[in-house]
Formats: C-alpha cells, sequence, structure tokens
C-alpha cells in the first residue's frame, strides 16, 4: 500500500489534501485588489481612478510594480477606512448630523469609486432623509446605481435609497425596484424588498397580498436575519387577522430567536 | 395493428425461451411428479414475463396453470402477488393474502412481495406495515428452513429504514437480522453499522439513553476490532472517536485519530488502488472530524489577537479537511454537513475581514442527499412531515437546480393538505424568483405546473385554475406555455364559452407560432370567431390555417371551412374560388384523400359540399347586372352537376328547390315545373317537397329576391287552411328576419289566430312576441302594445316575459315621445319605465341586463333626458364584461351611441378615453374606423392621449370552472 504522507500542524497530524487546487485560500488583510481571474494583488498604495477610461492605475506591493486595471475585470476592491468617515460616524453618534455632511462629501469626493464612496453616499443619504429632504437623498443615492464597482450596491444603500424613493412620493418606481430585487437580486436585497412592499400593500389595504410578501420572507429567507423580525412580526399580525393558528408559530420563533429586536418587543407587549 | 401482432410475436418468443431456461436450468429433481414440475416451470416463467414487464400475461398463464391444476393455488400465489403488484393492484394482491391461511410461512413471504412493492412504489408507510407484521411472526428468530430469506429480509428492511431516515427503526431491523444468525463476515458487517447507528442515535440523545446507546456501541466496535484489521476495523476507529467527541472527550478523540490516521489513510488509499467505492472508507467521517477539531481550535484562536496566524492556519486546515470530504466523499453521509460547516467557517472569517478564495464546487450530490429524507416522506404521502423537512434543507440550499424542484414539491404538499395559502406562497415565490432566472426557469415553472396538478389531483379545480394563470403569466417562454394555453382554450370550448376560448387559442397563435399545437390552435381560432360570429376574422385566421397545414385531408377541411366562411360572409366570389380549389385537389390529388373507407367517405361528402355551395354562390352573385343570367347558368350547371354525383344527397331536395326557383326567376315556368315535379316525385317525404309553395317562398329569400319571396307566401293567405300555424309562425320568422316587418306581421297574426293558448302556449306565446317585433319594425307602436300586454297578463312569468317587456317598454316610449297630451305623456312615459323594471327584475344574465340598459337609455333619449341616457350607456361602457362574448355587442352598442352625446356636451376627455379603450378591447370591431375618427377629432381639440393605442392584448382571464 502506498503512503500518501502528512503533515503535522499544532501537533497534529494532517493527511494531505486531495487536489489542491480546488482548496479554498485566505489571503491576509490589507488593501488589495482582487480579479475577475480570482488572483488577489495586494497594493502598495490606494488606486487612481480614472474616469474617463473606466480603468484604476495600480501600483501593487508584489514586485513593486504599477499596473492598469480595467474596472470590467476587477472583482473586488478592498481599501482601508478613510479616517474622516470615522470622524462623520461618531459626530452623527454624538448627534451632529449637520458637521458630518461636508466629512462625508469630502469622502465622497476623494473616494471615488474607490469604496468609502459607497458608505459615504449611504450615511449622507440617510441623514438628508432624516431631514425629510427626500430630493436631496435621491441625489446622493442615484449614483450608486449607475457607477457602482462591481455591479452591486450593498443592502444598506439599496435601501436607503429606496426609502429615499418612498419618501419622494416615486411609489411607481419604488414598486419597479422592489420587483426587480424579488426577481433577481441577491437574496438578502430580495427579502428586504419583499418585506418593503408589503408594507407598501399593506398600506394600501392589501392585505391578503401583503400578507404573502411577509409569509414568502418568513418561510425562504430565514438566512436573511436583518429583515426576519419585522417580517415574523408582521406575519403573525396577518395570520392572527384571518384566525390562522400559525400567527402564534410566528410569534414564537420571533421571541425566541430574536428577542432582543423591537418587533419583540412589541409582539412581547401584545401579548401581554 | 402491425405492433399487436409485433408484440405477441415476441412474447410468444420470450415465453418459449423462458420456458426452455425453467426447465433447463438447474435441472428438475428426480423427486418432482410431471405436474409439480409443470408447476414449478409455470411459476418461474410467470415470474420472469413479470420482470420483462409482461404482467397481464404472467396473470393469464397463471390463471390457465390453476383452471388445468387447482391444486397449484398456493404455489402460483406468489407469482399471482407479483403480477397483481407489478400492476400497482395492491388491493387485489392484499384481498388475495387474505384468502390464504394466515400463519404459514406462504403467506408471511407474500406479505414481504407485497412491501417490497409498496417499497418500490414510494409507499413507506405500507411497506414497514407488511414487514412489521413478518418479522412478529418470528420475536425469536427464524426457523432453519427460512433463515437465509429472513436475514436478508430483515437487512433489506434496515435499508428502507435508513433511507426514510429512521435510524432507530434500521438499527432494530439489524437487530433481527442477528437473530438469525448470520455468517461470522455478515455479522461483523452488521455490527459495525449498528455501532454507526447507535452513535447517530445517541447524538440526538442526552443522559442515561445516550450513555446506553455509546456503551453498546463501543462493545460492539471491540468486538469488529477483535476480528481484524480492515475497513470495517476502520470504521470503528473513527466511530469510537467520534463517541469520545459527542461526550465532551475532544482530547481523547483527538488521540485516537492521531494514533490511527496512518492506517486509516492505507485503508483509503487501499479501496482506490482496488477501484472500489469509497462509501465506506473511514477518511470521510475521519476527515470531517478532523474538520471539526481544527475549526473549533481556529475560532478559539482567534479569541486571542497574538495567535491570529496560527487561527488563520487551523481555519485554513478546516476548510481543506471540509472540501476534500465534499468533494472526494460525496456519496458520504458526511458530505452535507462538510458544506455547511464551509460556509460557517467563511462566513466566520469574512466577518473577521478576512477574504477567502472560494471554488466553485458542485453542490448537486450534497442537495440530493440532504432532500432525499423529504422526497421519501413525499412519495409515501407523508405531507406533514414531509413539509417540515423541505423547510429545513431549503433554507441551507435555496437556490440550486435541486432546490427549486423541492419547492415545488414543498408546494404540492400544502396542495394536497389543502393549505391554500401557503400553496399560494409557494407558487408565487417560485414563478416571482426564478421566473426570470435563465438557469432555473425551466425547472420553476415545472415546479408551478406540479402544484397546479396536485390541485386538479385532490379535486380542487379552482384553485388548480388559479395556479395555472400563474403558470402563463410568469413563464410564456416555457415549454409547456402552449399545452396550458390549449387546455385551457379546449375546456373552454367544452362549455361553449367561445369568446373565452378564443382569448386562449388567439395568445397561442400570436406568441407561439413554432409551437407544435399552433395549427390546431389556428384551426381553433377560427371555429371560435365563426362561432361568435366574427366571420371576417375567421375568414384571415382560416387563410392563415390553409396555409399552414399540409396538403391532405386536413388542407381540404379548411379549405372547406375558409369557403364557408367567405359564404357566411357573403363574399361569393372568393368563396367560389376556395370551392373550385378543392374541387379540383380532390380530382387531381386523389392519392391524398384515399386511405381508409373512412377517408373516402369524408373527401365524398367534401365534394358534396362543395359542388353545391359553389353553385348556391352562384346564385346569390348580383354585379355587374348583366352578368347575372351567366352566374343564374353557372348555379344551375353546378346544381345539375350536384345532383348527377349525388342524387340522393340530403341536400339534393334543396339543389331541386332552388334550380326550379331560378328557372322562375328566368320566366322559365316549364322547366321550373319539371325541377319541382322531380322534387316531388324523388324526395316525397322532405319538407321541400310537402310545401312547395312554402319552400318557392324561402328559396327566393335565400336567393336575395325578397320581394318575390313575400309575394309568394302571400299565396298561403289565399288558402290558409292547407297551412299549419307553424308554418305560418316559420313564414313570420323568415320574413321578420328579411326586414319585410308588415308581411311578418300578417304572418304572425295568422299563425296566432289559429293557436290557442290552451293547445299550444308556446307556439301563441312565440306568434305573439313576433307579432309584437313585427309591428315595431313597421313602427306601428300601438299595435305592439296588446298582443304584449295580452300575453304579460296571462303569464306572469314566462320564458319570454323579459323580451315582453323590453319590447312594450320600447313600445310606450315611442308612443309617450309622439304624444302630445302633457298627461297621457308621462302615463305612458311611466308605463315604459314600468315595463323596464319588469324586464330588469326578471333578468339574471349579464347580456340581458346589458340590453336592458341599451332599451333604458333609448327611452330616456325619448323622454329627452340625455344626460340620463349617457348614464345608462356609461354604466355599461365602465362596468360591462369585455371578456363576455354575449355582452361585447351591448357594449359596442352604448360606445356607438354614447360618443355623439358626450361630444355634444363637451366631455372631450371621456371621449378620448372612451375611444382609446375601444380600441384597446375591440381590435378588429365593427367602430373601429369611426373611434379612430373620433379620437382624431378630439386630439385636434387639444385633448391629451392617455395612451398609445395598443394592439389587443389578448390576456388570459382567470378560468372560472365550475367546482
Amino acid at each position: 500500500m502506498k503512503n500518501s504522507g502528512y503533515r503535522v500542524l499544532s501537533g497534529w497530524r494532517v493527511p494531505a489534501a486531495v487536489g489542491l487546487f480546488l482548496i479554498p485560500v485566505i489571503v491576509a488583510g490589507g488593501d488589495s485588489l482582487q480579479l475577475k481571474s480570482g488572483k488577489i494583488m495586494p497594493l502598495k498604495s490606494i488606486p487612481v481612478w480614472r474616469d474617463g477610461a473606466k480603468e484604476y492605475q495600480v501600483e501593487s506591493s508584489e514586485g513593486d510594480i504599477k499596473v492598469t486595471v480595467a474596472l470590467k475585470d476587477i472583482e473586488r476592491l478592498d481599501i482601508a477606512k478613510p479616517a474622516d468617515l470615522d470622524k462623520a460616524q461618531q459626530l452623527i453618534e454624538a448627534g451632529n448630523d449637520e458637521a458630518a455632511i461636508p466629512l462625508l462629501e469630502s469622502v465622497i469626493d476623494r473616494y471615488k469609486m474607490l469604496v468609502w464612496d459607497v458608505k459615504a453616499r449611504g450615511i449622507l443619504g440617510r441623514i438628508y432623509l432624516k431631514k425629510k429632504n427626500a430630493t436631496k437623498a435621491l441625489d446622493t443615492l442615484q449614483p450608486l446605481f449607475t457607477s457602482q464597482l462591481m455591479g452591486a450596491v450593498p443592502a444598506g444603500e439599496r435601501r436607503a435609497y429606496w426609502d429615499a424613493l418612498l419618501a419622494a412620493g416615486r411609489t411607481d418606481d419604488l414598486r419597479k425596484e422592489l420587483n426587480a430585487a424579488i426577481a433577481a437580486g441577491r437574496r438578502d436585497d430580495a427579502a428586504a424588498a419583499l418585506v418593503m412592499r408589503g408594507n407598501m400593500l399593506q398600506a394600501a389595504g392589501k392585505h391578503e397580498e401583503a400578507l404573502q410578501d411577509y409569509l414568502t420572507t418568513v418561510w425562504f429567507f430565514e438566512g436573511s436575519k436583518d429583515v426576519q423580525p419585522e417580517a415574523l412580526f408582521k406575519a403573525a399580525e396577518g395570520l392572527k387577522e384571518v384566525r390562522d393558528a400559525r400567527a402564534e408559530e410566528c410569534r414564537k420563533v420571533l421571541l425566541q430567536k430574536y428577542p432582543d429586536s423591537e418587533f419583540a418587543k412589541k409582539a412581547a407587549g401584545k401579548a401581554e | 395493428m402491425l405492433h399487436r401482432q409485433i408484440r405477441i410475436l415476441l412474447i410468444v418468443g420470450l415465453a418459449g425461451a423462458l420456458r426452455a431456461s425453467a426447465e433447463s436450468d438447474e435441472g428438475v429433481p428426480a423427486a418432482l411428479s410431471p405436474v409439480e414440475s409443470l408447476i414449478k416451470n409455470e411459476t418461474r416463467l410467470a415470474s420472469g414475463l413479470v420482470r420483462l414487464g409482461f404482467a397481464d400475461y404472467a396473470k393469464k398463464v397463471l390463471e390457465q396453470l390453476v383452471a388445468a391444476h387447482p391444486e397449484a393455488k398456493a404455489a402460483v400465489a406468489a407469482g399471482r402477488i407479483e403480477a397483481l403488484t407489478a400492476q400497482g393492484k395492491f388491493e387485489e394482491a392484499e384481498a388475495l393474502i387474505a384468502s390464504m391461511p394466515p400463519n404459514t410461512l406462504e403467506t408471511q413471504t407474500m406479505r414481504l412481495v407485497i412491501g417490497d412493492r409498496y417499497y418500490q412504489f414510494g409507499k413507506l408507510s405500507k411497506a414497514s406495515e407488511m414487514y412489521d407484521a413478518f418479522f412478529k411472526a418470528y420475536p425469536n428468530g427464524p426457523p432453519p428452513e427460512i433463515r437465509m430469506f429472513y436475514e436478508e429480509s430483515a437487512y433489506k428492511y434496515s435499508q428502507m429504514l435508513m433511507n426514510k431516515g429512521d435510524s432507530a427503526g434500521s438499527l432494530a431491523a439489524l437487530r433481527l437480522v442477528l437473530l438469525a444468525k448470520p455468517e461470522p463476515d455478515i455479522k461483523r458487517r452488521i455490527q459495525a453499522d449498528m455501532a454507526e447507528l447507535l452513535l447517530k442515535v445517541g447524538t440526538a440523545q442526552s443522559g442515561s439513553n445516550r450513555a446506553t446507546a455509546f456503551k453498546e456501541a463501543t462493545a460492539l466496535c471491540n468486538d469488529v476490532q477483535f476480528k481484524g484489521e480492515d475497513v470495517l476495523f476502520g470504521k470503528t476507529v473513527v466511530i469510537l472517536a467520534h463517541m469520545a467527541k459527542v461526550n465532551g472527550k475532544a482530547e481523547q478523540a483527538r488521540k485516537i485519530v492521531n494514533d490511527y490516521l496512518p492506517m486509516l489513510q492505507k485503508i483509503d488509499d487501499a479501496l482506490r488502488e482496488q477501484k472500489m467505492s469509497l462509501r465506506d472508507s473511514p477518511m470521510a467521517e475521519c476527515r470531517y472530524l478532523l474538520g471539526t477539531f481544527f475549526e473549533e481550535d481556529g475560532r478559539a484562536s482567534f479569541e486571542d489577537k497574538t495567535k491570529e496566524a496560527e487561527a488563520l492556519a487551523q481555519l485554513q486546515s478546516a476548510l481543506t479537511q471540509y472540501y476534500t470530504v465534499a468533494l472526494k466523499y460525496p456519496s458520504s453521509s458526511w458530505a452535507p454537513s462538510a458544506g455547511q460547516h464551509i460556509d460557517g467557517v467563511v462566513s466566520f472569517l469574512e466577518s473577521k475581514n478576512h477574504k477567502v478564495q472560494v471554488p466553485k464546487v458542485d453542490r448537486a450530490p450534497m442537495v440530493a442527499a440532504q432532500l432525499k429524507e423529504a422526497k421519501m416522506l413525499f412519495l409515501d404521502g407523508n405531507y406533514k412531515e414531509a413539509i417540515e423537512k423541505y423547510r429545513d434543507v431549503l433554507n441551507v440550499f435555496p437556490e440550486e437546480a435541486a432546490s427549486v424542484l423541492a419547492v415545488g414539491e414543498l408546494g404540492q404538499c400544502y396542495a394536497q393538505e389543502k393549505d391554500l395559502l401557503l400553496s399560494k406562497v409557494v407558487a408565487g415565490y417560485l414563478a416571482e424568483r426564478f421566473g426570470q432566472n435563465e438557469a432555473l426557469k425551466k425547472e420553476a415553472g415545472n415546479a408551478v405546473l406540479g402544484i397546479a396538478q396536485a390541485f386538479e389531483d385532490s379535486g380542487q379545480a379552482v384553485r388548480a385554475a388559479d395556479t395555472y394563470t400563474l403558470f402563463l403569466d410568469a413563464f410564456p417562454t416555457h415549454e409547456r406555455f402552449p399545452a396550458v394555453l390549449f387546455k385551457y382554450g379546449e375546456a373552454k370550448l367544452r362549455t361553449q364559452s367561445y369568446g373565452d376560448a378564443l382569448v386562449y387559442f388567439k395568445r397561442l397563435v400570436d406568441e407561439c407560432p413554432k409551437a407544435r399545437l399552433f395549427p390546431d390552435a389556428l384551426s381553433r381560432t377560427a371555429f371560435c370567431q365563426t362561432q361568435i360570429g366574427d366571420y371576417t376574422n375567421a375568414i384571415v385566421t382560416l387563410a392563415r390555417y390553409v396555409a399552414e397545414v399540409s396538403p391532405g385531408p386536413e388542407k381540404l377541411s379548411a379549405s372547406l371551412r375558409l369557403a364557408d366562411a367567405d359564404r357566411q360572409c357573403q363574399q361569393w366570389v372568393p368563396a367560389i374560388n376556395e370551392y373550385a380549389r378543392a374541387l379540383k385537389s380532390i380530382a387531381q390529388e386523389s392519392t391524398l384523400y384515399g386511405g381508409t373507407p373512412d377517408d373516402v367517405a369524408k373527401t365524398a361528402k367534401a365534394r358534396e359540399r362543395a359542388l353545391f355551395w359553389k353553385a348556391f354562390c352562384y346564385s346569390r352573385m348580383r354585379e355587374p347586372a348583366d352578368k347575372v343570367p351567366e352566374y343564374q347558368a353557372k348555379s344551375i350547371e353546378g346544381y345539375t352537376d350536384f345532383l348527377k354525383e349525388d342524387p340522393k344527397s340530403e341536400l339534393a331536395p334543396l339543389a331541386l328547390s332552388y334550380i326550379g326557383t331560378i328557372y322562375y326567376l328566368q320566366n322559365k315556368p316549364e322547366d321550373a315545373g319539371k325541377a319541382f315535379d322531380r322534387l316531388q316525385k324523388e324526395f316525397p317525404q322532405s319538407d321541400q317537397a310537402q310545401n312547395v309553395l312554402f319552400v318557392q317562398g324561402k328559396a327566393l329569400l335565400d336567393l336575395g329576391q325578397t320581394e318575390k319571396g313575400v309575394e309568394v307566401f302571400s299565396k298561403m293567405y289565399g288558402n290558409a287552411k292547407a297551412y299549419t300555424a307553424a308554418q305560418f309562425l316559420k313564414v313570420g320568422e323568415i320574413i321578420l328576419q328579411a326586414g319585410q316587418f308588415d308581411a311578418a306581421a300578417k304572418a304572425y297574426a295568422q299563425a296566432r289566430a289559429s293557436l290557442t293558448n290552451a293547445t299550444d302556449r308556446g307556439g301563441w306565446e312565440s306568434a305573439s312576441i313576433g307579432l309584437a317585433q313585427a309591428c315595431a319594425g313597421a313602427g306601428r307602436y300601438a299595435d305592439v302594445v296588446a298582443p304584449l300586454e295580452e300575453l304579460l297578463a296571462k303569464y306572469k312569468k314566462s320564458g319570454y316575459t323579459i323580451q315582453a317587456s323590453l319590447l312594450l317598454s320600447r313600445a310606450y316610449a315611442e308612443l309617450a315621445q309622439k304624444e302630445t297630451d302633457a298627461k297621457k305623456k308621462t302615463d305612458l312615459f311611466n308605463k315604459a319605465i314600468k315595463a323596464m323594471n319588469t324586464a330588469r327584475d326578471f333578468a339574471k344574465d349579464p347580456d340581458v341586463l346589458a340590453s336592458a340598459d341599451i332599451e333604458l337609455a333609448a327611452i330616456q333619449l325619448l323622454m329627452g333626458n340625455k344626460t340620463a341616457a349617457l348614464a345608462s350607456y356609461q354604466r355599461l361602457l365602465l362596468l360591462g364584461n369585455v371578456n363576455d362574448s354575449k355582452v361585447r355587442p351591448f357594449i359596442e352598442i352604448a360606445f356607438e351611441k354614447a360618443m355623439p352625446l358626450c361630444i355634444e356636451s363637451g366631455r372631450f376627455s371621456d371621449v378620448m378615453d372612451a375611444c382609446e379603450t375601444y380600441l384597446a378591447a375591440f381590435p378588429q370591431g365593427r367602430l373601429v374606423a369611426q373611434a379612430r375618427q373620433w379620437r382624431d377629432q378630439m386630439t385636434a381639440k387639444g385633448v391629451q392621449r392617455a395612451a398609445p393605442e395598443q394592439k389587443a392584448q389578448a390576456a388570459a382571464p382567470a378560468p372560472k370552472v365550475q367546482e
């Protein structure tokens, strides 16, 4: 019999993997650029975005070289968070949204197409929504959908955009966005869209259709934890309205799995 | 026919071969008598036939054997059971067993045969019943004579239960195997399997139950290990390590694995070298265990920032082990768990801001393994439990191809459980989430159809219909889309809802021109259009259909239908040309039409029809006027040819009466007389012969000679006693249809006078209504009132109440309009409204109510109340159902009448909206040109259009099936 051999790790024998090329590889943290081919390039400095050519000028720390990489060839870009963004977040937490605005605008400007503009736009969009300025919120968030790296807007920012559309009364546009997310978006986006659409239907008096959206979220999107509390709560309410015994099941799951959520507290309060 | 003959020959040949095999195989023991030998061979033959799929022939063989040798009954029982269960006839099979002595070995073995068949059909619960009954008969183990059979059955049973996910049941079945005292090698195998099951069972338990299970497992492992170092040895090593881990003794577990790893690797290598299945390799579970060790260490190390590098190395190792299990041992029971751990580790690393290059893995084997249990429950009809299993798995693997089908099965479970809410949620999720997913939409469409079928199978027709509608809306490019449309169109045809059927067929024609059902859909579309009187469009459709089909009987039939449609639209020349084409085709391509006697008869009938109607069309042509004699001559020639070919045809009397009539028109009384004489001589019993005057008059009207026809009919009054009331009634109908109102009134009055309501209520009522209609047509409204008031007074609830009330209402309104005395005018209008209310009280059908709205509006106009009239028309425009073929004509009338009123009152935007709505709903309506004109007028006035003109959106309405 052949001895396939094994290596030692932390004092334990480890059999060799079969088919090493198929094994996932963990890459160390720090600024890096991942190509669609799978290669990860660690970066020496922040890349320079060239809007006209839709490309980045990149300085890699591997072999100390400068290269140009087209946007279409990039899978992922990881850059250290700018200090201004942290400062802005601290100001917001302290209740000083106004002071945060110029910092966020600066990040948006300096980090265009460098990941953190997305985050900054999301935060700034939410500030404008809080100030009930739906137009400015939309103006801030709209560019995310036309120039987003990787083609996928992060869930938080997408929701902010939907909230802005709702606040601006553009319900037809919002409905189209939600339907598109449900049909073809990432699962977390689809789940969030279902809940939001359910809320719109509920507000329009279409209780049965709203309940279907909530139940779809609960039954098929268990992994989308952010929206589960709201979906469970509203599904329970809807089921109670139609005298379906599963209302209690939804309520129990909400209280057991998401006891700290505001919806669990509401549900507990109602039971009392 | 040919296939049946070949099949019989094959079976005879096979039977011979099987018999020969049965006789020669193992030889016939000397101790058997000839009869016993025959019985044995025939039963083996039957068994062979069942295996080859000829269960019905097997049954016949056994029946013949028992008929010839009744003593063979017991011996053939097994064969019979096999044959019956192979055909799914379980009740008969169980009845057969119930008729056998209850506790004999034979009966017991028969139970297992049925049990096996139940298992093959996915009926696990029933299979278990049969097996449990067998084993209960031998609580202390089997007698020697059935030891082998018992042992094999017990093992088979344990596998069945394992596949069902019943570890405890499977374990109990393995204990039965040991009761049979198997050979040492087999015993060792069983012990190893039992140890593995005890590990699973114990892990799911706690406290003393777990301890008991693990204690037994340990004893079994030690026993196995004592007897040799092989695959089974390796398996038990890993089981012992796993038990230690479950008991919280991680160090002990790691030590066991570490110490034995070289040996386990050797076993794995040996299996690979010998190209044996890796399902039993101990390395799958071993690697999985190692993965869990490294994962735990890695997660713990991350808590200490100084150990991050070590943590990453450990988690890297964990991923390596899990991936190896998933990729290299996909059929192992550890692969699905390994997949879940991979997701967990990747999520953990990403939460610590570490990226993982994750290679794409084919998860299909993992998904299939996970779903196996749910599927078994579903097939067994255990829907409640299946639902829970499906939900658990589908939230781990939500969007694989196998997941989509599983979602469909979940929906079927809800459908079978009659859970409308959740079945809608599932179907809606499939349609919305996967309907546009190129990779998964086909499976999703199939899944939705599966749910619809489940509703149908459980007798929930309305819900099935809703689900099919969802399918049609969400999957318009699915391969079964045309078939579903066609199916619903056919269902509507069966209930004679031609307008609704038309929507489905037309959609198929418009959206699926390449579908196999396209020609049939064209044919059905034309049929529906004909039925609703839309001959114009029927002609267009039929022309397409004729062009689509290949030469042959179908094309001939299509051609004749096209010619008939042209004729019904009075397009004589196209009709004649098409009949001529059909006749030419029959004459010149006779080989296409003479396949069977049936085809020959059909073709003859087609020729007969073509000849007759071609001649008829010639007789109806009037332009240019100077060519009429020529057309009449061709008509007579055509009828003559027809009579030569088909002198006994059922159309022959009609042909003769037309010939006679044409000669009459040409002032050739002798020739006319000859034709009528021949009619009376050769067809004395025909309607035409029995009443030449009547026939002549009708023929003249058919030929468009209205005045002459009426003149002939009027001769009937000269000898009224020679004619029945029914004949005068018929004359009244015919003349009324021809628009000759005064003459029709006379005929109806004659019929009414000779009928008393005591002897023929129906005829008297019909004549009363006819008289009123004729007088109304002639504008003699004063004469309308009397017969209707008499009818309504005599019969409070008549089939004619609504019609009479509507007519009466119109008559009073017309009289009121002409009345100069104000009080009398008011009285008359009040009577009109009262009659209208009577009509509305009785009316239930939407088309009757629509008709009443039109009539009411007419009365309101006569009263000078244009606003109220407009409101009546608009009520119909807004609320009338355009998809109801009977209501549509009234909606068109309302549109036609309302628009001038709207224009007059300056309601231009209403005109624009109504025109747009009309053009969308009636794309080929009779008012299309007028609607466009009105719309353009409104545009010129600066009124904005709400939406561009749309082609008729043939969206299929929700089919309304009666449950």
